[in-house]
């Protein structure tokens, strides 16, 4: 655990420069408490995420948005859907306050003069797009196993609402963007290319960050919970997730059914877009109900550093940029046995993509920072040495060297991949058995016809979890007094595999 | 001054600083029109609430039930469905109507909210109470009318301007029959500016 870091706005350079200092271990500090924490899950002990992450949460600091991020997500992936929810929207009043602040902020002119002169890591963190996104979508998954279908829907309105906004700023910048800006032309430099060109190839499919078509798939799957009502909003949304993964077998599968439920019309004009064969899919019986998969996967990997050291004209320049060099490897599908029957998810999601981009996205702005805190810090080196001496001018390029370090914070419980299944089932007591590279359980469902259930997987090596509920047919709202839900299946807990 | 008062003025500044150091609390005035920012807030509550008590009272719409002559019909109130991308507690909206127009003296409502209480005392009555004054089940009286409605909003942004625009539709309708005896609506429009300079 660590000291929350100050985020005063009213320093100058060389309050800055030691706000700077005191931020020097805040990347390693962050990677070292999510290890912690995530001992914590493993071990069903979800007081050591409240133990590193809490201080920062709850009081103003640099990393209070991505501590509330990770708590919310570490209750989620720890079954406390409620304790999760309140911690997301913490985070959602203080992304808001962050969006709202003046433009020409002096906290933040001081805090970029910090990080100008020190590292990134004085900023606030202030979370990426696809990080807002994403905890509106687990919010949603939150409020839907707590049996609270209008509070999901109002997040995947949040998380509608921000993508559409994010795109038209996005579509406004590209307009007003001069042809070879200076960043851009940055960007071109062959040694940023090289260094960066592997992280670019992962990435040059993804359209930008803060668009994922997991977001909309389970929106469109939350509209359906609500029954014929929410038919229509569920097309708008499956038709969303299709633009964005035109290829996933799950959006597919989702948009034919949503399109067969709709209308003969709707069906047909989404089996000639999709250019399926008449004999597929099989008209799903009436009197079934449907179970739906969101299979969190892995983790998103951590950020990495490039640092560069180049002596010329007896200064140190000292460059330290974030880089992601391990994308890890694709995340094995669960596959779902029910009587007769096999099913296998399939990815909707790679949230390191989202991550990759996010980061290349950024990195115009890191270069700036990193090539003006280089020059400052050289200049600074200079004046020591005039003012103290060969042994200040040695201290301060020792102080240079240590106080480089590249802002790799970054939203760590995120799953690696999300993957999707949608099947139908007979009425009646059935039993799934789930089984993944180390996962493996059981759940015992009842299904009602035109009910839909939905089985929320959560694994990563060392844990497992399986949440299920189900919304009766024709619509799950349920108006105050909320009753109980009709109860949580049994699930059987299968043996953790390290 | 004589050089002993010096350290109890000292002592007395200090006393101040540490007063001055806490944080201020004052009453401020619940009618007061509030602009924290373009989410709901109070103000647009209590606007729907009097806008809404105001139609339906003015719209002659309400009929006292032939089944239960010379009285106030009696309205059940279902939740506002929140169609918004904010949490919203439409709870509070409907409660705000509920008590303006119980005010009125126009119309009567049924506890739909508290039938879970209403239980418990039948079955504490039924067994603890004299006889005589034991409230039973199934002697409640059916509503003539049901209230609800939902509210939507549709949020944009521009640069630094964000305007959000909220629609409140309530509708009552006859129970027995049907037919929506009135519905209205309420248009809200909020704006928010970023400052150019701040903290």
């Amino acid at each position: 655990m660590r000291k929350c870091r100050s985020s005063s706005g009213s320093f100058g350079l060389r309050a800055g420069f030691l706000i700077g200092l005191l931020a020097l271990p805040a990347a390693a500090d962050h990677i070292k408490d999510f290890h912690t924490a995530l001992d914590g899950l493993r071990a069903n002990n979800l007081s050591l995420v409240d133990k590193v992450f809490i201080k920062d949460a709850s009081r103003d600091c640099a990393d209070r948005l991505l501590a509330l991020y990770e708590m919310g997500a570490f209750y989620h992936m720890g079954g406390d859907p409620k304790k999760s929810i309140e911690f997301f929207n913490t985070a959602d009043d203080v992304a808001h306050e962050y969006e709202g602040r003046a433009i020409v902020s002096a906290g933040a002119a001081g805090r970029t003069t910090g990080a100008i002169l020190v590292n990134d890591s004085v900023l606030k963190y202030e979370g990426s797009a696809y990080d807002k996104v994403m905890s509106r979508t687990i919010n949603a998954i939150n409020y839907m196993l707590q049996g609270d279908l209008e509070g999901a829907r109002v997040e995947v309105r949040k998380a509608e609402e921000y993508q559409r906004l994010e795109r038209e700023r996005h579509q406004r910048e590209v307009r007003q963007a001069p042809p070879r800006g200076t960043e851009r032309a940055r960007m071109d430099d062959p040694s940023v290319r090289a260094t960066y060109g592997r992280m670019n190839d992962y990435v040059k499919n993804v359209r930008n960050s803060f668009e994922n078509a997991f977001t909309y798939y389970l929106s469109s799957q939350i509209y359906l919970a609500q029954g014929e009502a929410g038919l229509n909003d569920a097309m708008v949304e499956i038709k969303k997730a299709y633009e964005l993964a035109p290829h996933a077998p799950g959006v597919r599968s989702a948009y034919l059914e949503i399109a067969q439920a709709q209308s003969g019309f709707a069906y047909d004009q989404a089996r000639a877009l999709l250019r399926v064969a008449d004999a597929e899919p099989a008209a799903p019986g009436a009197a079934a109900g449907s179970v739906v998969v969101l299979f969190e996967s892995g983790l998103v990997p951590q950020m990495d550093e490039v640092k560069i050291n180049l002596f010329a004209e007896n200064k140190l320049y000292s460059l330290a940029f974030p880089i992601y060099n391990n994308f890890g490897t694709a995340q094995a599908p669960l596959a779902i046995l029910a009587p007769g029957r096999t099913f296998t998810t399939t990815t909707i999601l790679d949230t390191r993509t989202l991550a990759v981009k996010a980061l290349q996205e950024r990195m115009p702005g890191i270069l700036t920072r990193g090539l003006l805190g280089a020059m400052a810090k050289g200049e600074m080196q200079q004046n020591a040495e005039k003012n103290w001496g060969p042994f200040g001018g040695l201290i301060s390029k020792v102080a240079t060297a240590v106080m480089t370090s590249a802002d790799r914070r970054s939203w760590l419980s995120l799953p690696a991949e999300v993957q999707v299944a949608r099947f139908k089932l007979d009425p009646g007591p059935s039993q799934l058995e789930l089984r993944g590279p180390g996962l493996a359980g059981k759940v015992a469902l009842d299904v009602t016809p035109g009910s839909l259930t939905f089985l929320v997987v959560r694994a990563f090596p060392g844990y497992q979890r399986i949440d299920v509920r189900t919304f009766p047919a024709g619509g799950g709202d349920l108006v105050a007094p909320r009753p109980e839900p009709p109860g949580i299946p049994p699930v059987v807990p299968a043996p953790i595999l390290q | 001054m004589n050089k002993h008062s010096l350290p109890l003025l000292g002592i007395a500044a200090i006393g101040l600083c540490l007063g001055c150091s806490g944080p201020v609390t004052t009453y401020g005035n619940a009618q007061a029109t509030e602009t924290v920012n373009a989410d709901f807030g109070s103000t647009d509550l209590q606007m729907i609430a009097d806008k809404m008590v105001a139609s339906l009272v003015s719209s002659n719409r309400l009929q006292p039930d032939p089944a239960d002559p010379g009285k106030p019909p009696l309205i059940s109130v279902t939740r506002l469905r929140n169609e918004t991308s904010e949490h919203i507690d439409t709870k509070s909206i409907t409660d705000k109507i509920r008590t303006s127009l119980i005010k009125s003296g126009r119309v009567r409502f049924s506890a739909l909210e508290m039938q879970g209480d209403l239980m418990n005392q039948y079955k504490i009555q039924g067994t603890m109470a004299d006889t005589a004054t034991a409230k039973t089940a199934g002697k409640q009286t059916g509503s003539k009318y049901i209230l609800g409605g939902d509210i939507s909003s549709i949020v944009k942004q521009t640069g630094k301007v964000k305007d959000v625009y909220y629609k409140i539709t309530l509708q009552l309708t006859d129970i027995e029959s049907a037919v929506i005896e009135w519905a209205d609506d309420v248009e809200i429009r909020k704006d928010s500016v970023r400052r150019l300079f701040g903290s």
